[in-house]
């Protein structure tokens, strides 16, 4: 399953790119006096822009399998692979580390909600998730740069590290990430959050209408141990899909939040190569964006298969 | 189920009713912007840059002197424009696909439904901005590519409706009779799938507003100066810590609309659907 989607993948971002009307080298030689017709010629033949478009592809694909996206048409004109394996990290840790703590805030908001739905943390609940869900993500930057960091004056607004971080213990340097992080972070994690635990809480009370619900009662069993051992472990199920459903949300937030807080991830990257008509970066990060999003959702599968029992017996065995 | 019986339920649901409301009234206020607005909301007045919210300017006025409440009003026309044709775009090719998938299956409903999975792996943010890459940004392209990005819930959604429609009576009744397959589909199978569409096209222009103004936010949208409140959230950004309400009343504007419509949306999906 996963070579056909790959293969679409780079298919459809060939074709969306090479659809739009006019050449990425347009807004190069457009507007630039000194390049005649000859010339833009000549810079077609060399990024094989002259080709037919399966040709194109063919190669651009032979190149794709060994990670070679070509060179990058900002001035510093490197490798595209390069730039991109360098901002990697940042964009993954970020958006691991908003997940982790999406499941550890989203989990037990949704089930305290569901077990008591209707009363007041319920509905007090509800209405801050969809405040969460409907502001946009850099309205709230915005907020929390003004009120923590110039206001209270307690957060650092841009970047991941300060001037002097190299000049920091170790034990400063780590503090002095994590008070980067937070804004960032928070931003991230909001409209996810919002998202998956009104989902647990659906899952929730589903599960405790459930006729083993109230068997585990009648045997004595505490409320607590009700909710957790037996409530939980069916509710969280579907959350494994939730989560790799919800990647390429994260993924995509994070071209806001990272432009936003001048985080140097791919994010940011992406957004400064579509403004600088950057096309061989353009592709690869489209290329790569979808292929996390491709992984995630194998990820998802793998776990639910793995979470079920029912599944377990037969995948793993 | 009766459309009073629907009315009913909605109008019960009083975060829903506030949220149609609100709705309602943006598009009162969008359209009377000539009237309502107190200023023109392009005019620059060097002489009253950076005014706070007070006398004179209700909400303050930006960088140039412009009315910041003068602009907001201008700007919904943008927002409720951006969301309803996007949305009716990716509605309409959702149906469509859906429609085909649903009703043929086979291999039609294959080669859509792997379409459908390939573009759902695309982060949407990333493919609206390597489209818009090689498009001027302009209103026009916005709407078209959030449309063209954003139709594979409804294809899923319409074709699930319709898979569990077409071996129902009426169907096999009115295919007995003789019915085309172009009948069947417009005129026994698309009304009765409608009602799920309704709830996730409303839920879609949420979505189509936030993107919107994300894409004018990164200057990648609607252009300076048309007023809009992507575009005067990201003009604010650069006088954060002098003029909060540059920034701040766009983005309240946004969020009350995209509220709105997330409310309503889900009071349909529960007047359509109460058992859930």
């Amino acid at each position: 399953m996963m070579a056909p989607a790959l293969l679409g993948i780079t298919l459809l971002s060939f074709v969306v790119i090479h659809l739009a009307p006019g050449e990425p080298i347009d807004r190069m030689t457009d507007l630039n006096p000194n390049f005649t017709l000859e010339s833009k010629q000549r810079l077609r033949a060399l990024y094989g822009l002259d080709k037919p478009l399966s040709e194109q592809y063919l190669e651009w694909l032979g190149r794709f399998i060994r990670l070679d996206f070509g060179r990058s048409f900002a001035p510093d004109r490197r490798p595209v692979m390069e730039k991109i394996a360098e901002r990697l990290p940042v964009t993954l840790a970020l958006n691991l580390a908003s997940l982790a703590l999406i499941l550890l805030v989203a989990v037990p908001v949704g089930i305290l909600c569901a077990v008591r739905a209707g009363g007041l943390f319920d509905r007090a609940v509800t209405v801050v998730l969809f405040l969460g869900f409907a502001a946009p993500p850099f309205w709230l930057a915005l907020l929390g740069m003004r009120l923590f960091g110039v206001d209270l004056g307690v957060l650092p607004v841009s970047g991941l590290t300060s001037l002097n971080y190299d000049e920091l213990a170790p034990g400063a340097k780590i503090l002095d990430l994590a008070r980067h992080l937070v804004l960032p972070l928070a931003v991230s994690t909001l409209g996810g959050f919002a998202g998956l635990s009104r989902y647990m809480r659906s899952n929730m009370l589903e599960v405790i209408r459930q006729d083993y619900l109230t068997t585990a009662r009648a045997k004595g069993l505490s409320e607590r141990q009700v909710i957790v051992r037996h409530g939980l472990k069916n509710a969280l199920l579907p959350v494994i899909t939730i989560l790799g459903l919800s990647l390429p949300g994260l993924i995509g937030g994070s071209v806001i939040v990272e432009s936003s807080f001048a985080i140097p991830g791919l994010g940011q990257l992406f957004y400064m190569a579509v403004m600088g008509r950057d096309y061989p970066l353009v592709m690869a990060a489209l290329v790569i964006g979808a292929v996390l999003t491709l992984a995630g959702n194998l990820l998802a599968d793998l776990g639910y298969a793995w979470a079920d029992p029912r599944l377990r017996d037969s995948a793993f065995k | 189920m009766t459309a009073k019986d629907f009315a009913r339920r909605f109008a019960s649901n009083r975060m829903a009713l506030a949220g149609l409301l609100v709705i309602l009234g943006l598009f009162g206020v969008s359209l009377s912007a000539g009237f309502l607005s107190p200023g023109d909301p392009d005019r620059p007045d060097l002489r009253a840059r950076l005014k706070p919210p007070g006398s004179g300017h209700l909400l303050g006025t930006d960088a140039l002197g412009r009315d910041v409440l003068s602009r907001l009003i201008w700007g919904s026309r943008v927002s409720l424009k951006v969301g309803l044709v996007s949305v009716g775009l990716a509605t309409a090719i959702g149906l469509f696909f859906g429609a085909l998938a649903g009703f043929y299956g086979g291999f039609a409903d294959g080669l859509i439904m792997r379409f459908c999975d390939l573009m759902l792996c695309f982060p949407a943010m990333f493919l609206v901005l390597a489209v818009i890459s090689l498009l001027e940004p302009s209103i026009w392209n916005v709407m078209a590519v959030i449309g063209l990005t954003s139709w594979m819930g409804v294809a899923r959604l319409v074709r699930a409706e319709f898979i569990s429609l077409k071996n129902r009576d009426f169907v096999l009744a009115a295919r007995a009779l003789g019915a085309s397959d172009a009948r069947l589909i417009l005129r026994h199978l698309l009304p009765n799938a409608l009602a799920p569409v309704l709830v996730s096209a409303t839920l879609g222009v949420a979505g189509a507003i936030l993107l919107e103004s994300g894409l004018s936010f990164l200057g990648l949208g609607v252009q300076p100066p048309t007023a809009t409140w992507g575009v005067m959230l990201a003009d604010g950004k650069d006088y954060l810590s002098r003029a909060w309400w540059l920034s701040f009343y766009p983005g309240l504007a946004i969020l009350v609309t995209v509220l709105s419509y997330n409310l309503a949306g889900e009071g349909l999906r529960d007047a359509i659907d109460p058992r859930r």
